[in-house]
């Protein structure tokens, strides 16, 4: 694999993208990663609005579903619907097991769902390895 | 109140009889009277004066009166006029009998009285019968049309009070929604923050391990920490709580033997401690839900509760009434007689909290799961002298609910 994966981390939430970074920063994942506070900066940075430079291919977003203006599920609408990005590899981040049941009513092929209120504190530590393991190894589109 | 008539065994049964009143001072015309009007459509009562019938009328009501006009004392007339004064007899149809087919009886008289018919004496029978008979059939319609007046008001308010039972079943499904929409997102936002102090604690004290902190920041760093954790330990149990009776889970067929084995699994009991299980667990229909919260919070607390690091706890069932009844037996410390209601009180813990590490919700969420499905739970001494036993009966559910 020659390049190197993106993260997009959309997280409103500062601590909880706090929680991300330091995670990955134990793992010693390099990544660039790059932090949206809400779905619709998310999609400015990846289609290169505002004067941004767009994120380029391979990346992997870790998206949170309670945001401002426009939160996870609305999201993952707008990506889907567009299809520069519909291909996009999604790992949705919800604060409990409850969250995620209840989502198990929307098909939209998120990759996984990192549970973020985990007792067992390494879980986020253990999903993100998962994660570096999966860019590894499956071909991104 | 229909009955066969004994003279006549192969007709279908016959209507309710209607009273009859009959008024003569003479007891031979009386007599007469009666005898023609026997019928198992009747019920005929004689009287002798005019106030022993007025005396009968204050306790019934009756289809005819057959009023004599010569009475000594109170004569036909007067008696007549005094019946007519009363609302229940007001409109009671009177047949006078009298003996003077001549014109001195005064008809006017009569029917200005509220008289509907007169029958002359000697009196020839079918007439008799035949008069009698149109006023009983009369008194049966009105009474008919009476009780179909009164089915139709008591349908009507039966009528009522079922929209009035729909609409306020209606507004306990919308309430329940909004209640459980309300705790959800209760619990979950006030979690969100939680959840972002327990980080910066947890970052905090790592960034500063490495330093030679004074004991007391380490100390207060840890209490903040094991506030953090019982907050969210509170607000889960509250949550839990308040689903019990709102949520309605479906009833499922467990084997409550398999269901214990999950347990154990989960409760990750210290090396020391032996669970038993009962040789022959019931199956039973119950929601999964509540039922494995029973019983892992009784075992969870058993051993949590425990005073040595090893510890035996025996879980049974026997079939009991209409359902069964389960035990938990632990030999540990055992819960003292005065605190044996408190404990199932929310928040309430023996020891202080700090130490226990439970959030004082579990027997609280316990005995409402348990009474909510109907059953009862006790706390007692554990036979043989150490330790607590639980004790909660869970009724069968009948197929025609769940």
């Amino acid at each position: 694999m020659e390049k190197t994966v993106t993260f997009l981390l959309v997280e409103d939430d500062v601590v909880d993208a706090k929680q991300v970074q330091r995670a990955l920063h134990k793992l010693k994942l390099l990544n660039p990663i790059h932090i949206a506070r809400d779905g619709v900066e998310a999609l400015e940075m990846l289609r290169g609005e505002q004067g941004r430079e767009p994120i380029r291919s391979p990346y992997l977003i870790l998206l949170d579903l309670n945001m401002p203006r426009m939160n996870g599920l609305e999201f993952l609408e707008a990506i889907r619907k567009d299809s520069s990005l519909s291909q996009s590899i999604v790992f949705v981040l919800t604060s409990s097991k409850e969250e995620r049941d209840r989502l198990s009513a929307y098909h939209h092929n998120v990759a996984g769902y990192i549970v973020k209120d985990d007792v067992a504190r390494e879980g986020l530590i253990q999903a993100l390895d998962m994660i570096d393991h999966y860019w590894r190894v499956v071909e991104f589109p | 109140m229909s009955m066969k008539n004994p003279l006549r065994p192969d007709t279908a049964p016959q209507p309710e009889p209607v009273d009859i009143l009959v008024v003569n001072d003479e007891p031979s015309m009386l007599f007469a009277v009666q005898s023609l009007l026997i019928d198992p459509a009747y019920q005929v009562e004689g009287v002798g004066s005019g106030e022993a019938a007025l005396r009968w009328l204050l306790r019934r009501d009756c289809a005819v009166i057959l009023l004599d006009i010569n009475m000594p004392g109170m004569d036909g007339f007067e008696t007549a006029s005094l019946i007519r004064q009363r609302d229940q007899s007001r409109n009671t149809p009177i047949i006078f009998t009298t003996a003077y087919r001549t014109a001195d009886v005064d008809t006017a008289q009569g029917y200005a009285l509220g008289a509907v018919d007169y029958l002359f004496i000697p009196i020839v029978p079918e007439v008799l019968r035949s008069k009698v008979a149109v006023f009983a059939d009369l008194f049966r319609q009105r009474r008919q049309l009476a009780r179909q007046v009164e089915l139709s008001a008591a349908n009507h308010a039966l009528q009522r009070e079922i929209a009035q039972r729909i609409r306020t079943e209606q507004e306990l499904h919308r309430s329940n929604a909004e209640l459980e929409q309300f705790a959800y997102v209760a619990s979950h936002d006030l979690r969100a923050p939680l959840r972002g102090i327990r980080n910066l604690t947890g970052w905090i004290q790592e960034e500063l391990g490495a330093l030679a902190l004074s004991d007391e920041i380490r100390e207060n760093l840890g209490l903040l920490q094991t506030r953090v954790r019982r907050m969210e330990q509170l607000i889960e149990g509250l949550l839990a709580y308040s689903r019990i009776g709102r949520v309605h889970g479906n009833l499922e067929t467990l084997d409550s033997g398999a269901l214990l084995a999950e347990i154990l699994d989960l409760v990750q009991a210290p090396a020391g401690f032996r669970i038993e299980i009962g040789e022959r667990m019931p199956v039973l229909k119950a929601n999964r839900t509540q039922f494995q919260s029973v019983l892992q919070n009784l075992i969870t607390n058993a051993v949590k509760h425990h005073d040595g690091a090893m510890g035996r706890i025996q879980v049974d069932a026997i079939a009991e009434g209409d359902g069964y009844r389960f035990t938990v037996t632990d030999d540990g410390p055992g819960i003292p007689p005065q605190h044996r209601e408190r404990v199932f009180q929310m928040f309430q813990t023996l020891r202080p909290w700090d130490e226990a590490e439970t959030s004082g919700m579990g027997l609280a969420l316990v005995r409402k799961a348990v009474e909510y499905a109907g059953g009862t739970i006790t706390l007692n001494e554990a036979p043989g002298g150490r330790g607590a036993r639980f004790s909660f009966t869970w009724p069968v559910v009948p197929e025609s609910i769940g």
